[in-house]
């Protein structure tokens, strides 16, 4: 008896982006990085473009296997390192989430991918202070990782804008 | 670029306010926590307000320990011990956290009621 699962061609779509994105977040994890959760975050990028491509779902679907697929891989599945990966990508979505909401405002990539830097900067921080170090000078460190955040996040929606321009015409 | 929207500028104006704002609280001498506790061989004696200029003399394990007490700071000014590294620490700061007289057996640090560890490792 066979099991035959039918996909779809939005399956397949997002099946492809998760597959960049987490051979991008597997890449990127040997990089070496001068404080621990400070990292390019190049992953996100494909997050973005099937934000822009395929909407809120797709983005949501590909940031989570990559979160998922990612760390079964590199070998941190279920550690500490796993949680603050996991809720730095829900924080993320949920950003996009508030962007799907404003339709009013206009934002481009660019602007997006500053504030999903953020968001999952400051969730990773909180998921820190909660359950690894309640330390109180724990709180010196967020502007930096939060710099750092903003940084990468402007270098990521450029990419992002850039690869999403050469796209588009194909659809 | 090209076409960032006024959002986007919107988005990352604040940004950086807020990181401005950010970096000032956290990293600014004004932040300072207004009392300390100090513990004389392992049990919380006392709770000392920081910001009354005084000169305490504490009864530790080997002999009175004098400590100086002004403008939000504390130090140990007077020592039974050999070696001094208490007074050599200066002010209890929060890049050290904790000033001790380990012979004497007296320690201050900065009063945080609710925590029960600092940190934990995996």
């Amino acid at each position: 008896m066979q099991l035959r699962l039918n996909s779809s061609v939005e399956d397949r779509q997002i099946a492809a982006l998760a597959a960049l994105a987490i051979g991008i977040h597997v890449l990127e994890s040997v990089l070496p990085s001068p404080l621990p959760g400070i990292k390019p975050g190049f992953a996100n990028i494909i997050t973005l473009i099937a934000f822009a491509k395929y909407g809120l779902e797709a983005a949501a679907w590909v940031s989570v296997l990559r979160v998922l697929v990612g760390s079964l891989i590199i070998g941190t599945f279920l550690s500490p390192t796993f949680i603050l990966s996991l809720s730095g990508a829900l924080a993320s979505i949920a950003i996009l989430w508030v962007v799907t909401k404003l339709k009013k405002i206009e934002i481009s990539l660019f602007g997006i991918a500053v504030l999903m830097a953020m968001a999952h900067m400051f969730a990773q921080f909180v998921m820190v202070y909660w359950f690894f170090i309640p330390h109180d000078a724990l709180i010196n460190i967020l502007p930096i990782m939060l710099t750092a955040a903003v940084l990468f996040g402007v270098f990521n929606g450029m990419i992002a804008t850039k690869v999403y321009e050469k796209l588009k015409p194909e659809c | 670029m090209n076409n960032l929207t006024s959002a986007d500028k919107v988005i990352i104006l604040m940004s950086i306010v807020m990181l401005a704002i950010l970096f000032f609280f956290t990293w600014s001498n004004t932040a300072s926590t207004r009392h300390a506790s100090l513990y004389v061989a392992g049990e919380k004696r006392y709770i000392i307000d920081l910001f009354e200029e005084k000169t305490l003399s504490i009864d530790g394990v080997k002999g009175v320990s004098k400590l100086e007490v002004a403008n939000g700071k504390i130090r140990f000014i007077e020592s039974p011990c050999s070696t001094h590294f208490c007074i050599r620490s200066g002010w209890l700061n929060q890049t050290i956290g904790l000033i001790a007289c380990l012979p004497n057996g007296i320690s201050v640090h900065f009063s945080n009621e609710n925590k029960t560890y600092d940190a934990i490792n995996f």
